[in-house]
């Protein structure tokens, strides 16, 4: 009965090592992933989660250690593989017992099938009243595959593994309803395909010629439209240039796609290096909307698109939002500093944040005086300064992966002291104007103001500031003392790959990138131009082969920009889309707070991958975000100007289309089955603009185009 | 709280089913066995945030003579009863007089059954605080008090800095996970878009806004044999064994969205709630929650959370017809939502609160309030000890003990974390988790006001 078990469906092993991250007081129990069916010579990966020390299980199958052919075997692993053919009780038991504790064990119950079958589509979709006949297109077709109307079994004739027919009469109470056609296949382990509807018409049959005897007449033929095999595509000729656009851009275009695979990665890479700044339109008389709305546009238009991308990632570690700095005055400068530093060293990108007066604003410094006896200054921006912009809570190894005490806990990087002394060493800085302390001005960067700032000897991180510094020098030994920390290169490496290539880098990915920000061979440290061709370089980015940890889902701005686009397109620059992005959690540079739209760290849900965009990414967000596809495939307006010309020119061609689609969007790795099943409903369409409109859009919503990998 | 980055192990994957089971079920319209489960204890905390910070002092009046003569001579315009706003008479367990603004009237029948409960100046601390140890800034404080953009994030953080990306619900839900393993379903939802309240460390923020379907466009088809094999493609797609896990999860993502939207129309023809719901935006967000808790058989779900809004409230002008309007807007959305959960046999199950960025000063400003900090809120639900006040009601005066300065801007008696640590207690957080949920919780003498029974 497990219809939708279509493909053969592994979950390789998690024994998950919760860590001090998540760990709450859970019961010691054994949790196994996850119940389901299996077909007959399929495997399935499983997983147990187990909060003992050591974690380790042992396996077995009906109480059968390891199992046996009989029930099917499982891997010291926990990979399962089912029997050779159903067992006479077709559900086993598949139990995993804890080495640490033999007492504690968990179990999952696994259903063993035949190839399960399926139904992809029926033919007429409608018929009228009296005797009818109809074609089932599906897979594992087998000669007493029976065919249902609802729960009435039909004469079913076999004819191939992918094809029966099968005849049937409506009752006339079914006038004008539908029945779900179904097909199961009998037996021991038997599976039921899923439903598909038939239409049953008002109108009756006209009265059939005069009854003769014999000879029977033959079913009436059914007009036959099956749809081509779509075969496997054009090849991945591409997929090299589109992979590199992912990371590198807001996705590709089709004349970017072909710059780089005319120039190749690293030409390429010189040349956005060298590519001039886009510029970003001054403040003055912008509403803070439109300034949103060019932010999108810029995005999926602008020639810099390397800059671009790095800059936006940059924010998402140095936030500053529009909820607080809620005019163009007090967002475009730090924009500009984002932009004009993607390419410079992250120390002077720092020091011109920290001067921010934008920044002064958003997390505080403007204005934060010395303070009186007992009391503080101002710790807003010192915290965030040292836990989401350079050295993170706690202790990293070179590879980025925490270090832990004798006790398996992380070490904290910095304790309250330390950011109370970092905000004193930071105290005096004011808004531009006459006064040692002015109202909010954001015409330039914050000024400093000696009678404002704590003189007194600070101790940080190891490092000591003497008594007597002034504002300026202050604030340069304090960040300098920062930017020197350890952590600094694993941590901003680790953020930017999670940002720009991949959720899930190996420790060593990190570590090659964290040693070229550490020193960029030149002896010099942060240069985020040699850190980003570092992380764009590297064999682990640039592996065109996908790994079972690999990709990045898209947020919903760049989801949506790459889409564009790919469809040779853009987001004008009058727009209505930052209100559509609000309902996705990602309004335009507004961020919910410091910590952005999203964690660097969240998991996906019940893993143990790292997802940060997964956070903002639950069903009502796929929706949404499905919607706005449709959108801009359906009905663009003014908010995109695309090009879907090269689709509609091969529309009669069924599998020209999808060759066109695939390579637009999945750069040719679109699989065997997928073409099939976009054959099949393409083929179904009634215009060129339907089957058009189906392919783009089918394919923008598949996990493959969600996901850049 | 960590920085970890990585694990050691990374051979980590997990390729999720749960979302081939919702999709079974799709198939099969009205099959809901494949998420029937006994759900023997169900509990939700439903927040009203009402955003932009409402005026307690105008909510709850003090009726007592010399409580009632001090208000009316610092509120000036703003005292009650006026010519929009009647009172309407309440008393403590303890015989105290006090008046809800009339506003609140449709909650005034759950305070005489003692379901309704005032929790009286609440607010964000770091620890406790004298007005003595404000003025000599000798004690830590909340950073940015008084700053919306700030505060609203405190507020649902239950952090003094707003730090740490999570919000204090999504954390008591992420301390109580293990309730809700068998669950398909999302544990917390917002009506208001994504909401940091509802965003724990494993827990996600999902969004359903009140008469959003989760329909997709574009997958409509004539005839209707036409839209199943679009829908029918869809699901085929989806369900591609891509080999990437991240790939997986998102399908995951969108195959979860079909079988929500299935659920979520199944329990609109067949668990239609009797209870009408004000058609205002408050009243169609807890219909919406009154919904999903009525699935909570099917979907296996133990511990929920919600999270509704209703802005408006940053009065600094024209208070008292504006602030009257919006507590009716609350309270006749909060009694429908009541007598839903009545309906549904969860009224004890389900308890509703209120939050608000922050109180507002007790002096008024032309004809409205500035921003404070302490308020008064209202706890909801049959597992509330109501018709009663907890906390410290403060004694109106300029100048006074609770005011941080001289215009009754109130110093919270109550902290958010003590607040919210009652609610959570009761929820299931229990006390070794509940530093978890509330860190500084250990800073105030007790996690447990006492109103929840």
């Amino acid at each position: 009965m497990e219809a939708f078990n279509t493909f053969a469906r592994h979950i390789l092993l998690v024994v998950t090592t919760f860590l001090a991250l998540c760990a709450t007081a859970t019961a010691q129990q054994i949790t196994v992933y996850s119940a389901g069916s299996v077909a007959v010579g399929q495997t399935r990966q499983l997983t147990a989660y187990v909060p003992l020390s050591p974690n380790t299980v042992t396996w077995s199958v009906n109480g059968i250690a390891g199992g046996d052919a009989t029930v099917g075997t499982i891997s010291g692993t926990g990979k399962y593989s089912a029997p050779k053919t159903v067992p006479m009780t077709p559900t086993v038991s598949v139990k995993a017992t804890s080495t640490a504790n033999a007492d504690k064990s968990g179990a999952v119950t696994l259903t063993i099938t035949q190839p399960p079958v399926q139904l992809w589509s029926i033919s007429p979709t409608s018929v009228p009243l009296g005797p009818y006949t109809i074609r089932i297109n599906g897979a594992n077709l087998i000669a007493s595959s029976v065919v249902y109307a609802g729960d009435v079994a039909l004469k079913t004739t076999y004819a191939s593994a992918t094809s029966v027919s099968a005849t049937g009469t409506p009752s006339a109470a079914q006038a004008g309803k539908q029945i779900a056609i179904t097909v199961r296949n009998p037996g021991l382990g038997g599976t039921t395909s899923s439903a598909v509807q038939l239409s049953v018409t008002t109108e009756t049959k006209p009265p059939e010629p005069t009854p003769t005897p014999t000879p029977t007449p033959t079913p009436t033929p059914v007009p036959t439209s099956n749809p081509p095999n779509p075969g496997a595509g054009l090849g991945t000729a591409n997929l090299a240039a589109g992979r590199m656009l992912e990371q590198a851009a807001f996705g590709p275009t089709p004349a970017e796609l072909a710059r780089v695979n005319q120039l190749g990665v690293n030409a390429w890479l010189d040349e956005q290096f060298a590519m001039p700044e886009s510029a970003i339109p001054d403040p003055g008389g912008m509403q803070s909307g439109q300034l949103q709305q060019e932010y999108l546009s810029r995005l999926s238009t602008a020639p810099d698109q390397l800059r671009q991308r790095v800059a936006n990632a940059l924010g998402q570690i140095i936030v500053i939002s529009m909820n607080k700095n809620i005019y163009p005055n007090e967002m475009v400068p730090y924009l500009r500093i984002l932009s004009r530093h993607a390419f410079n060293n992250y120390r002077d990108l720092l020091d011109s944040i920290t001067t921010s007066s934008q920044m002064g604003k958003y997390l505080d410094l403007a204005n934060s005086n010395k303070p009186g006896p007992g009391g503080g200054a101002n710790e807003n921006y010192p915290r965030e300064l040292m836990q989401l912009f350079t050295i993170g809570l706690s202790m990293l190894n070179a590879d980025g992966t925490p270090q832990l005490d004798g006790a398996v806990k992380t070490i904290p990087t910095y304790d309250q002291a330390a950011v109370q002394q970092v905000a004193l060493a930071l105290t005096g800085w004011t808004f531009p104007g006459p006064n040692n302390n002015n109202w909010e001005n954001f015409s330039g960067p914050m000024k400093p103001v000696d009678a404002n700032h704590d003189t007194r000897v600070k101790n940080f991180l190891g490092c000591t500031l003497p008594a007597g510094q002034n504002t300026t020098q202050d604030k340069d030994a304090t960040l300098d003392c920062i930017f020197k920390h350890p952590n600094v290169g694993p941590f901003l490496s680790l953020r930017l790959i999670r940002s720009l290539v991949t959720s899930n880098p190996s420790p060593a990915y990190v570590q090659r990138v964290a040693t070229v920000f550490n020193d960029n061979g030149a002896g010099v440290r942060g240069d985020l131009k040699a850190t980003v061709r570092a992380i764009l370089t590297d064999a682990e980015a640039r592996n065109d082969a996908a790994a079972v940890s690999s990709g990045r889902l898209k947020d919903p701005i760049y989801h949506v920009v790459s889409f564009a686009r790919a469809l040779n397109g853009k987001i004008s620059l009058a727009n209505g889309l930052p209100w559509q992005f609000s309902q996705m959690a990602q309004t335009p540079l507004t961020p919910a707070s410091v910590f952005s739209f999203y964690s660097p760290l969240y998991r996906i849900p019940k893993s143990t991958q790292v997802g940060p965009e997964f956070q903002i990414y639950t069903p009502t967000e796929s929706v949404l975000r499905g919607n706005l596809f449709w959108q801009m495939i359906s009905n663009p307006g003014g908010d995109f100007t695309l090009d879907t010309s090269p689709f509609t020119a091969v529309a009669s061609d069924t599998v020209k289309l999808i060759d066109a689609v695939d390579q637009a969007l999945l750069y040719g790795r679109m699989s065997t089955p997928m073409r099939q099943t976009l054959a099949n409903i393409i083929t179904a369409q009634p215009d060129a603009t339907s089957r058009v409109q189906l392919a783009l859009y089918l394919t923008a919503l598949s996990g493959q185009f969600a996901v850049q990998h | 709280m960590t920085n970890s980055a990585q694990f050691p192990s990374r051979r980590d994957l997990f390729r999720l089913s749960a979302g081939s089971a919702a999709a079974a079920a799709i198939h099969r319209l009205g099959v809901t066995s494949a998420f029937a489960q006994s759900v023997p204890d169900y509990k939700a905390l439903v927040c009203v945030f009402l955003a932009g910070g409402h005026d307690g002092h105008n909510m709850i009046v003090p009726q007592s003579q010399v409580s009632y003569d001090a208000y009316m001579k610092i509120r000036k315009g703003l005292v009650l009863p006026d010519g929009n706003t009647k009172l309407h008479q309440i008393t403590t367990k303890g015989g105290t007089p006090y008046a809800f603004n009339d506003g609140l009237a449709a909650l005034g029948p759950l305070w005489l059954q003692d379901k309704l409960a005032v929790v009286a100046n609440v607010g964000m601390l770091v620890q406790p605080t004298t007005r003595a140890q404000y003025l000599a800034k000798s004690v830590p404080l909340p950073t940015n008090l008084f700053s919306h953009a700030d505060q609203v994030i405190q507020m649902q953080a239950g952090d003094p800095n707003g730090s740490g990306g999570t919000g204090w619900a999504g954390r008591a839900a992420d301390a109580l996970q293990a309730m809700n393993a068998a669950a398909t379903f999302p544990a917390a939802f917002s009506m208001n878009g994504a909401a940091l309240f509802c965003t724990g460390k494993v827990i996600q923020s999902a969004s359903l806004y009140p008469g959003f379907d989760l329909s997709l466009n574009g997958m409509s088809g004539w005839p209707a044999s036409a839209a199943a094999a679009k829908a029918q493609a869809l699901q085929d797609i989806i369900k591609l064994d891509s080999g990437v896990s991240v790939i997986q999860a998102a399908n995951k993502v969108r195959q979860d969205a079909l079988a929500l939207n299935q659920m979520l129309r199944n329990a609109g023809k067949t668990a239609s709630l009797v209870t009408k719901f004000p058609g205002t935006n408050l009243g169609q967000q807890l219909q919406q929650a009154a919904q999903i808790i009525s699935l909570r058989a099917s979907t296996g779900i133990s511990r929920q959370i919600f999270f509704c809004s209703l802005g408006g409230f940053d009065t600094h002008s024209n208070q008292s017809w504006t602030y009257w309007d919006l507590l009716k807007q609350v309270s006749e959305a909060m009694f429908a939502f009541y007598s839903a959960t009545a309906e549904m046999g969860v009224a004890d199950k389900v308890t509703t609160f209120t939050e608000s960025d922050f109180g507002r000063s007790l002096e008024p400003s032309g004809t409205g309030s500035d921003h404070g900090w302490g308020n008064h809120h209202l706890v909801m639900g049959g597992a509330v000890k109501g018709g009663d006040l907890y906390g410290t009601f403060p004694f109106p005066a300029l100048g006074g003990p609770d005011d941080s300065g001289n215009r009754g801007v109130l110093i919270p008696t109550t902290a958010i974390d003590q607040y919210g640590a009652t609610l959570a207690k009761w929820f299931g957080v229990d006390a070794a988790s509940m530093s978890s949920v509330f860190p500084r919780i250990g800073n105030f003498t007790t996690a447990d006001m006492g109103f929840m029974g």
